[in-house]
């Protein structure tokens, strides 16, 4: 008698339900793989690519440096004159956001950056992260020139790179190297120090319109006080009347 | 079998699928009219099969989707032309970085270029260039009684004290006088620098042998430095004989050339040294950082606690600046932090003012903060 299978390959409501049910675990298993950056630690766009930045275009070494600085001097000036009371609050604002003014000078570093929000969600509460990606646009600059000495040569004015002297070059790497790493040396520092102050900035603020508020219904109670005596002193007493 | 293509705008994707597929989704999704038993079974298993095919190709589908734009950007490739490019930032305003022909890199007392200034004693000291710290004074390293460029330089290259700390280590076993070297009281092990721990003036410290030999700090500054900048190690050996490198006590050679020493033992010192020099600057880094960090809740409660708005940069602010010139010891700061001021605000002879530019020095914006003493000693500062 010859062997023979039973075929039974035509689909019951179990192949069915199995089939189903493959085909939900793999459509989970690719969402959650879809979602994965979002899932674990945000978008993943948060690697960078370094790069020359429009905001240093063209300079030479030495005009980048003072370029850089000065800005980072007038910011950390900016934010001081908040911080010592000079700069006027808002204080009728409903939010701390409307309260503490951005800066102006912060306000329009932080459009020519990509990665700090802009107006009008830029406010004070991003002083620190536009400090740091301002910092981190000059190092990415700094260190686009270190990799590429086209660019180098080209801003510094000497199209003739190709017979640069080897000692040229060491020096060059040298000097890029050094202004990087003193660079982050006074970006850190500076961080620790105004980290306090940034902290306590929003309760700074409070305190000085608390202090205007005060002095508000000060004056408003004198204004009552003097319009207080010009009345008639029959005014004043409960049995009087307008009609009399 | 199918081909994907996507829209100019980026947004959605269209897929051209052939006959076959075509047919396959037409199997499966079609309202079937009731099929006899074996049709049924026949046409179900088509069904299942195209089902299975759908599934699979939208999966291929979704698996493209979704990796696509996660490849990493390989340098120097340009973007294909499928790739979202990135918004551009909005342009700058020509306004914007323009430095005032006057204000230069070295010429600001700003608190931030006072922090970048400060950056160069955390440098290592490969990266520092000649000239980079200004000094007082230029050190006679070759004995020949004139300041030479180079000696200049190097003099300017890095802070005296960092200079006289290391030599001070080098010599410490053979200062006797008025110091008691090391103590063990309990648990503690006490160094004694003088009876009332005053510093020693550097002037006043006389080195000598129990012979009674004296020795010069000078000459053990001059070598450490050399150490440090001489590219030719043996040359400085030759020149400046490490007569305190003796176990013992200090040997006075007075002629150099029965002076003996190797160049595998001049090298060994001479890397000691410069370790030496580079441990002290870490060290006093690491100083300047904690005394910023201090400075800055000293800042923040000055103006916390002082809310008149005139207040924090008036007296406290020219205070501070003060206190933190002396932290980092720099620019005019320099003589306050080499009398040992550091860290106090003024409580010292030469206090606050030495910030010639700042307004509050004029009489017209003058202390708002009543500190008798020191309004004393900032009038005259600002009268000048």
């Amino acid at each position: 008698m010859p062997l023979t299978f039973v075929q039974t390959a035509l689909p019951t409501r179990r192949h069915r339900m199995v089939v189903l049910a493959l085909a939900l675990m793999a459509a989970g298993t690719f969402f959650i793989f879809l979602t994965r950056g979002s899932l674990i630690s945000g978008p993943l766009d948060r690697f960078r690519t370094c790069s020359t930045s429009p905001l240093f275009q063209d300079l030479s070494f030495f005009d980048l440096k003072e370029r850089y600085h000065y800005t980072m001097e007038q910011l950390v000036e900016e934010r001081m004159r908040l911080y010592e009371g000079t700069t006027l609050l808002q204080c009728d604002a409903k939010t701390m956001d409307d309260v503490i003014p951005q800066g102006l000078l912060a306000r329009e570093i932080a459009r020519g950056l990509p990665d700090v929000p802009d107006w009008p969600t830029f406010s004070y509460r991003h002083f620190e992260l536009l400090l740091h990606e301002f910092w981190r646009t000059y190092d990415c600059h700094l260190f686009s020139l270190r990799q590429d000495p086209g660019i180098y040569y080209k801003a510094e004015g000497d199209e003739d790179e190709h017979y640069t002297f080897a000692q040229d070059e060491v020096d060059r790497l040298q000097r890029i190297d050094r202004e990087r790493e003193r660079a982050r040396i006074a970006f850190d520092r500076l961080i620790s120090t105004l980290r306090s102050a940034e902290e306590h900035l929003p309760l700074h603020a409070s305190l000085r319109c608390l202090q205007r508020g005060a002095a508000d219904v000060r004056n408003a109670v004198g204004l009552l006080a003097d319009s207080a005596q010009c009345v008639p002193a029959r005014l004043g007493q409960p049995e009087t009347s307008l009609r009399k | 079998m199918m081909h994907v293509t996507r829209s100019p705008s980026g947004r959605y994707y269209t897929i051209q699928l052939n006959s076959i597929v075509r047919a396959s989704i037409r199997a499966a999704v079609s309202p079937r009219v009731a099929p006899s038993k074996s049709e049924g079974r026949i046409e179900g298993r088509a069904a299942l099969l195209s089902m299975t095919r759908i599934i699979l190709t939208l999966g291929a589908v979704l698996l493209f989707v979704g990796c696509e734009g996660e490849a990493p950007p390989q340098a120097g490739t340009p973007s294909s032309s499928v790739s979202i490019a990135p918004a551009a930032p909005a342009p700058i305003p020509a306004a914007f970085g323009t430095v005032p022909p006057a204000w230069t890199l070295t010429g600001s007392h700003s608190f931030y270029m006072r922090l970048y200034d400060s950056s160069l004693s955390s440098l290592n000291s490969s990266q520092l260039l000649e000239g980079d710290i200004p000094e007082s004074f230029a050190a006679d390293t070759d004995g020949d009684g004139e300041i030479s460029p180079s000696e200049e330089a190097w003099t300017h290259a890095i802070p005296d004290r960092i200079i006289t700390a290391v030599a001070a280590d080098l010599v410490a076993q053979y200062y006797y006088r008025g110091t008691k070297p090391l103590e063990e009281r309990g648990n503690d092990l006490v160094v004694w620098r003088t009876n009332d721990m005053a510093p020693i003036p550097t002037e006043e410290f006389v080195l000598e042998n129990t012979a009674g030999e004296t020795f010069d700090l000078n000459e053990v500054k001059i070598f450490v430095r050399e150490a440090l900048f001489n590219p030719n190690m043996g040359q400085t050996c030759e020149r400046f004989r490490p007569w305190w490198n003796d176990p013992h006590e200090p040997t006075n050679v007075p002629d150099s050339d029965t002076y003996i020493i190797t160049p595998f033992q001049c090298m060994q010192f001479i890397d000691e040294v410069r370790t030496a020099v580079d441990r002290e600057r870490s060290l006093h880094a690491l100083r300047q950082d904690l005394s910023l960090i201090a400075y800055g809740e000293e800042f923040l409660w000055d103006g916390q606690l002082q809310i008149s708005p005139t207040e924090l940069r008036s007296y406290d602010l020219l205070a501070d600046i003060a206190g933190v010139g002396n932290i980092l010891g720099s620019a005019p700061f320099a003589a306050l932090f080499e009398s040992g001021n550091q860290g106090e605000q003024c409580d010292g002879p030469t206090c606050a003012c030495v910030y010639s530019q700042t307004a509050t020095c004029l009489p017209a914006r003058q202390v708002v903060r009543p500190v008798p003493a020191c309004i004393a000693r900032l009038r005259p500062a600002a009268t000048a």
